[in-house]
């Protein structure tokens, strides 16, 4: 009898959502009337979840040795060095107005020697990151002022970009407009995230399928009471309000309509809803019988 | 390194970025969790979870970002704690109200499941993570395992598949699963 590796590939696919309604239907059938089947999709779902550990494991191994002792985060040299080598050559700039303080120096003297300090400053004190394009030290300061935001945004009491990093953009105007544009739209889209501690975003495993192009973020909201299991869809993001249980998403393989499992009950979400609404109780009993079975196998 | 730098690095599955990532944000992850009743670690593994739950996301080449990655998996991080901490309140109410539930015949399968897969070869477990944990695509793991092509890729993954399955069942009796 070779019905089980003929199987093992089907049984697969039922566990990833590959099969076509039809076929899904039927393998349930063959499954509700053979329990060495049933036995064999408990063993097909232990070994795709037992990979799926192995790897993460080997994720978490990898994440355990990396040093996260110090203080500063990777970008942290970046700055703290282009501040310093800032200084130093605002020092010797000085040193030599005030040495040749006899000489009459043009302002384009001046604001040109400055002007490459950031450039100079990272030539100077991180060598390794070095590039002959311009582009390279822009995407560093860049993300130091991200890197930087978010411990910021934690403060209600500070939400500015901490001071020294915008220094620079007062003598270079190229690499420091973007520092402080992206920064401050980065708090902005913090600041929507931290203002609600109870603001949750479901982990991956409740937003399937994997075929999903759609955005994943999904906000929800407990403390507007005035909001009782409403929702809406902004830029592609769901936001949920008056969910003080735990929920879940279930976005059907076709992808032609998303559902949400609420207290035991189905709801319908409309992805074209831009003002915030009650949720859509499902009352058909064939579709509530088929997201049930759709539920069962994806626990 | 910008959002999307790193973003198409993981979709490259450069692991390195997930280096990159993981101590760039671990202070104001690992602190929501220390603040809100969870030890270091705690805070460290919830922080793991959190970034591997992107990994997954983001090296499927599944994930359109609509927010920064470090607010993302901010929020992933809320949510896990959330519910590691509702895990916890359930747990100890239950450790009082009933016996601990032992499926012990379970567990024994997990075991031979993992020492199973231990017992494949580097190369077969490496294509079995690839494409169940990673959802790589048969032509990502052809191209990330130096093989010709995607029906390579496909033809290795069916027969390492076949010799876990096969590791496994070895080990029970042979009426206890379909052959």
């Amino acid at each position: 009898m070779n019905k089980g590796l003929n199987y093992s590939e089907k049984l697969e696919a039922y566990i990833r959502n590959e099969l076509t309604e039809k076929e899904r239907l039927e393998l349930e059938e063959q499954l509700r009337q053979d329990p060495l089947l049933q036995n064999e999709l408990t063993l097909q779902k232990d070994i795709i979840a037992s990979i799926s550990d192995y790897r993460k494991n080997e994720l978490k191994q990898r994440l355990n040795k990396i040093d996260v002792s110090s203080k500063s985060s990777p970008g942290d040299f970046t700055v703290g060095g282009a501040i310093l080598g800032g200084i130093a050559i605002v020092g010797v700039a000085g040193f030599l107005i005030f040495k040749d303080s006899g000489k009459d120096l043009s302002s384009t003297q001046l604001s040109g020697a400055v002007s490459q300090m950031p450039v100079d400053s990272q030539h100077a004190t991180n060598p390794s990151e070095v590039t002959s394009e311009n582009t390279i030290a822009l995407a560093d300061t860049y993300d130091t002022a991200d890197s930087n935001m978010p411990e910021t945004v934690t403060s209600p009491a500070n939400v500015n970009p901490a001071p020294k990093k915008t220094t620079p953009a007062k003598n270079t105007q190229t690499t420091i407009a973007p520092v402080v544009v992206e920064a401050t739209q980065a708090i902005v889209e913090e600041e929507e995230i931290q203002k609600d501690d109870k603001l949750v975003l479901p982990e991956s495993g409740v937003t399937k399928p994997a075929a999903s192009a759609e955005p994943t973020l999904i906000i929800v909201d407990n403390n507007t009471s005035k909001y009782k299991l409403q929702y809406k869809y902004t830029n592609g993001q769901l936001f949920l309000y008056g969910f003080e249980k735990p929920y879940k998403i279930i976005d059907l393989p076709d992808q032609t309509q998303r559902f949400l499992l609420y207290d035991g009950k189905f709801y319908k979400l409309n992805r074209n809803q831009p003002q915030i609404s009650p949720i859509q109780l499902v009352d058909d009993q064939q579709e509530i019988k088929a997201l049930e079975s759709y539920k069962s196998n994806n626990p | 390194m910008k959002d999307s730098e790193i973003l198409a690095r993981i979709r490259q599955g450069d692991e390195g970025a997930l280096d990159y990532l993981y101590k760039k944000n671990y202070k104001m992850m690992t602190k929501m969790v220390i603040n809100n009743s969870g030890t270091e670690d705690e805070a460290k593994d919830i922080y793991q979870d959190a970034l591997i739950v992107f990994w997954q996301k983001a090296v499927s080449g599944n994930l359109v970002l609509s927010s920064k990655i470090s607010t993302f998996i901010y929020s992933i991080c809320q949510n896990l704690w959330r519910k590691e901490l509702e895990r916890k309140s359930k747990l100890s109410s239950e450790e009082k109200d009933s016996p601990e539930i032992n499926d012990v015949d379970r567990r024994e399968r997990i075991e031979i499941i993992n020492n199973s897969i231990n017992n494949l070869g580097e190369t077969c477990r490496k294509i079995l993570t690839y494409y169940y944990f990673d959802n790589l695509s048969m032509s990502d793991i052809a191209e990330k395992m130096g093989f010709a092509n995607a029906d390579t890729a496909k033809t290795k993954k069916y027969k390492c598949k076949k010799e876990l399955d096969e590791l496994i069942k070895s080990k029970y009796k042979a009426s206890d699963f379909l052959d």
